[in-house]
Formats: structure tokens, C-alpha cells, sequence
């Protein structure tokens, strides 16, 4: 068999896989998202109100706006780690924004009008990918171009040793819009990874409101790829103490802009002079065969360069920024 | 014309139907080869051809609109993959989805695209446009919005890796 012979069978393979797939009539397909979105908004004024009271009842004093959401005892987490799990019902803006989340996430929004996110309806137990750090993505319906105001996230571990990953940085700053936002000016993604495993809040504020939310994972859910921690994966060393980053896997690379993703558009996005820049780091990254051995594969990457003045500019921690990662240079640095 | 949900009916412009109807299983095609999955496949491409109608005013004025639903399909995947990595080295391990019933040349081909997903991310594309959909060099450079040149090489260093992967896995008796 050449490779002529077995990509041409594929290629057929998959034509028909597209002309057996059932296509709905397009008003149809766009009256079942539209109806979606009445039901949705519907229940949103229900846990609106519902989430009022809670926050009313439960937390009069902390100026915390948690949306209704319970703690149920959770398969291998302990009691003392309360998880937050929105439910399907979580929440849903009222402006022109989805319902939800792309389905393929199943994820849920989650939060208020001033300030929302996107997590697992069933709460955020043993995600991977807390610890390769991961883009989180914030809403709000205050986010205006003209006054943008600073996002701060900050992470607390509540069950061990305190330790504290903070992030802050202008809103909507620089990139892209996440891919389900049809109104891209309210939205920042930021990018965090947390130091160890447990049980973490994360909080994250903007224009005076405030969300929050607990997670857990555990260190034997990163196991298979402490194993190969040696196997290909990609190490980001920076100028700045403490934000040397290892990336495992395909790590994310510049995020699309309106479906388009090339250096030079996310370039003319960023803007050109001050302190940052897009750096290409190209690399390997590591995954598996169906028979469970490993093998690398080279990546193409992008990464932001930060440069400063001296080390009093840098971060506590290492940052990922929209799914890019950050590196830090320190000028006459070695 | 929109289904009754009790919202003001959106006027599909018959442009947009057309191309709908002419590329839907196309780009279904195309997201399946990049993801192995059916249903991410019409998700993905419904989404899409979502994304084109909402903004069909400028999509429309493009040179090439079905190449745009394309790069949106395919960035769609990929973001999902790379979303989903830690979900998708599990299917990695279990190996690629097939059903042990389909026939061999089935599974061949699911292995093919296994293999195409391990590829660099524009070299697996190209590859998915030019088998899938047998498109042109320039075809696919306006889909990736890249040069012709690029597409070429892409193709060349994409065929020659795919060659030794297919090759290592005993799928193919000789390399490209």
C-alpha cells in the first residue's frame, strides 16, 4: 500500500462521514439556538433572583457576589474543600452573548452580569489543567474599550500551606476575543497556573464586583505526566525568578481572531513599542500512542516577551496571558 | 424563513443558504478529520456556518466565503484539541475510535487521520484540505491565508513526516 492509496482512502472516508451527516435546514439549526437562548434567559432571571437571596443570606458581609451554587459531597474530595458546582442552570447573560459555552466544553457560565466566567457544571474536580496552567475567561457587561479598568485573579490554597497566585493586568488587554463572543469588547482572558495540588479559591475582581470559586484537584491526577516530565516537554526559562514555566503537551499558541490566526494580524492587535513582544519558540512537546509509549512532536509557538527595567518588576509567579505564555527578560541580564 | 420561537424572524440571504447547502458536508469532512469525531464534527461545522451567517454582511464581501468557514471550522478544532488535551490523551490511549466491526480499510483510515492530528498544526491542515476536499494549492492558501509557497512546503514537509509515521506503523509499505 502506498501513501498515495491510503490518504486518498481516507480522504474519501471522510467525505462521506460530511455527506451522511444529517444537515439540518439552517432556520431550523438558528430557530433552535435562538429558542435556546429564550429558555436560558428565562431561567436566568429565576437564579438571578436566586442568587440574590443567597448572597443576601449567606454573605452579607463579604462583598462576594457568588451566583447560586452548592457544595455537595464530591466523589474523593474531602469535606473541608467546599467545590463550587453551578449546576446547568448557572447562569446566563442578558445581553447578546450565547447562552452558554461552546457544547464541546459542556461547561457552564458562571457568575453575574458584572462579572462571569466559565467552569464545569459539576464543579472543577481534578482538572488537569489547573496545574499546566490554562487561559480562564472573564465577562463583564461594564467592560467598555474606552475605560477597560484592571483585572485582578488571585488563588488561594485554603486546605494546606497558604500560598497565593496573583494576577493582575488590564482588562480585554491586547487579544483576541474568545471564539463564543459575539460582542468581543467584554471580555479578558487570563492565564494561570497553580504551583500544587489541593484546594484552591480563586477570586477575581473587576470595576468593584467580585467572583469566586473553589476548586480541587489532586497530584495523582498529573501522575502519567510527572512520569515524563523529562520526555520532550517544553521549558520556558525566564530573566525572572520563580516564572520558569514547563509546558506539557500541545501547549496553546497566539488565540484566532475572528477565525484568523496568523503572527502578523495578532501583531497589529497587540500594537507595536512598549515593553512586549511576540517571540517565536519553537519546540517539542510530548504525547502518546494507542500503545501507551510516548513520543514527541515538534510545536510551533508563540510567546509574549516581556522585558523590564530590573527584577523589582517581576511577578510571583509565572504567567500565561490569553493562552500565551509570558517570558520575562531583565535588560543587560545575562 | 425561521422556525415559530416567538422572536422576530432572521432573514437567511439566499447567498448564504447556497453556500450552507453546497459546503456544509465539506466542512463536516474537514472538522472530522481533524478531531475523529462525528458529532464534534457537525457541532463544530454548525457553529461555523453560525459564526458566517451572524456576520454574513462582510463574509460576504469576502473573495472566498466558503474558505472562511473553512478556517473557522478548522481553528475551532484545534482549539477544542488543545482545550481538551488532557481529554485527548486519554482517547490517544485507548487508541483511535473505531469500531472492531468496520472494515479494515475504515480502520486504516482512521489511523491515517490519527496520524495527520500528530502533525504540526498547519501541516495537518493542509493536508485535511488537500485529501479531504482535493483542493488546489491556491485554494488552500486562501483558506489558511497563507502564500502558495507555503501551502507547498507545507504539504511537502507534512507528507514526508506523515510517510515515516504511516511507514513506522506498518500502514504503508513505502514512504511518500
Amino acid at each position: 500500500m502506498t501513501f498515495e492509496e491510503v490518504a486518498n482512502r481516507a480522504g474519501n472516508q471522510a467525505s462521506r462521514i460530511g455527506k451522511d451527516a444529517e444537515r439540518p435546514t439552517f432556520s431550523r439549526l438558528l430557530a433552535q439556538r435562538r429558542r435556546r437562548n429564550v429558555i436560558s434567559a428565562w431561567s436566568a432571571a429565576a437564579v438571578a433572583t436566586l442568587s440574590i437571596a443567597l448572597v443576601i443570606l449567606v454573605w452579607p458581609s463579604m462583598g462576594i457576589s457568588n451566583p447560586a451554587a452548592t457544595s455537595p459531597t464530591l466523589t474523593g474530595v474531602p469535606a473541608s474543600c467546599p467545590v463550587t458546582v453551578p449546576g446547568r442552570s448557572a447562569f446566563t447573560p442578558a445581553s447578546e452573548t450565547p447562552e452558554g459555552p461552546p457544547s464541546v466544553y459542556d461547561e457552564v457560565w458562571y457568575g453575574t452580569p458584572q462579572l462571569w466566567t466559565m467552569i464545569n457544571p459539576q464543579g472543577e474536580v481534578n482538572s488537569k489543567r489547573w496545574l499546566e496552567g490554562d487561559r480562564t475567561f472573564w465577562w463583564s457587561e461594564e467592560y467598555s474599550p474606552d475605560n477597560p479598568g484592571e483585572f485582578t485573579i488571585t488563588a488561594e490554597q485554603i486546605d494546606g500551606p497558604t500560598s497565593t497566585v496573583r494576577v493582575s493586568e488590564p482588562a480585554g488587554s491586547g487579544f483576541s476575543p474568545f471564539m463564543v463572543q459575539p460582542t468581543h469588547e467584554s471580555v479578558t482572558h487570563v492565564g494561570i497556573a497553580l504551583p500544587e495540588p489541593g484546594c484552591w479559591r480563586l477570586t477575581a475582581e473587576y470595576k468593584g464586583a467580585t467572583l469566586s470559586y473553589v476548586i480541587w484537584f489532586t497530584e495523582t491526577t498529573m501522575g502519567e505526566f510527572a512520569t515524563y516530565t523529562d520526555e520532550g516537554n517544553v521549558w520556558i526559562v525566564s530573566d525572572c525568578p520563580n516564572t520558569d514555566q514547563m509546558l506539557r503537551g500541545n501547549p496553546d499558541g497566539l488565540p484566532a481572531v475572528d477565525g484568523i490566526q496568523t503572527r502578523e494580524e495578532i501583531e497589529a492587535w497587540l500594537g507595536t513599542g512598549g515593553n512586549s513582544k511576540i517571540v517565536q519558540r519553537n519546540g517539542e512537546a510530548w504525547d502518546r500512542n494507542p500503545d501507551g509509549s510516548v513520543f514527541t512532536l515538534e510545536v510551533e509557538d508563540f510567546m509574549i516577551e516581556v522585558t523590564l527595567e530590573d527584577e523589582s518588576g517581576c511577578p510571583g509567579a509565572s504567567v500565561i496571558n490569553n493562552g500565551v505564555p509570558v517570558i520575562y527578560r531583565i535588560e543587560g541580564a545575562p | 424563513m425561521a422556525e415559530s420561537d416567538g422572536l422576530p424572524e432572521v432573514r437567511i440571504p439566499g447567498s448564504f443558504e447556497t453556500l450552507y447547502r453546497q459546503h456544509y458536508a465539506a466542512v463536516v469532512a474537514l472538522v472530522y478529520a481533524m478531531s475523529g469525531s462525528r458529532s464534534v464534527a457537525e457541532d463544530l461545522a454548525q457553529e461555523a456556518f453560525l459564526r458566517a451567517h451572524r456576520d454574513w454582511s462582510r463574509v460576504s464581501e469576502m473573495d472566498y466565503p466558503a474558505g472562511w468557514v473553512r478556517r473557522v471550522a478548522l481553528n475551532l478544532a484545534r482549539s477544542r484539541l488543545r482545550r481538551l488535551g488532557s481529554e485527548a490523551r486519554a482517547s490517544l490511549r485507548a487508541g483511535p475510535a473505531s469500531d472492531r466491526s468496520h472494515p479494515t480499510s475504515e480502520v486504516e483510515s482512521e489511523a491515517f487521520w490519527h496520524e495527520v492530528r500528530r502533525l504540526p498544526s498547519r501541516q495537518a491542515q493542509a493536508i485535511a484540505l488537500h485529501y479531504v476536499e482535493d483542493l488546489s494549492i491556491g485554494e488552500i492558501a486562501g483558506v489558511l491565508g497563507v502564500a502558495e509557497g507555503t501551502v507547498k512546503a507545507l504539504l511537502h514537509q507534512g507528507r514526508e513526516r506523515l510517510g515515516r509515521q504511516l511507514r513506522a506503523k506498518g500502514l504503508i509499505d513505502r514512504d511518500v
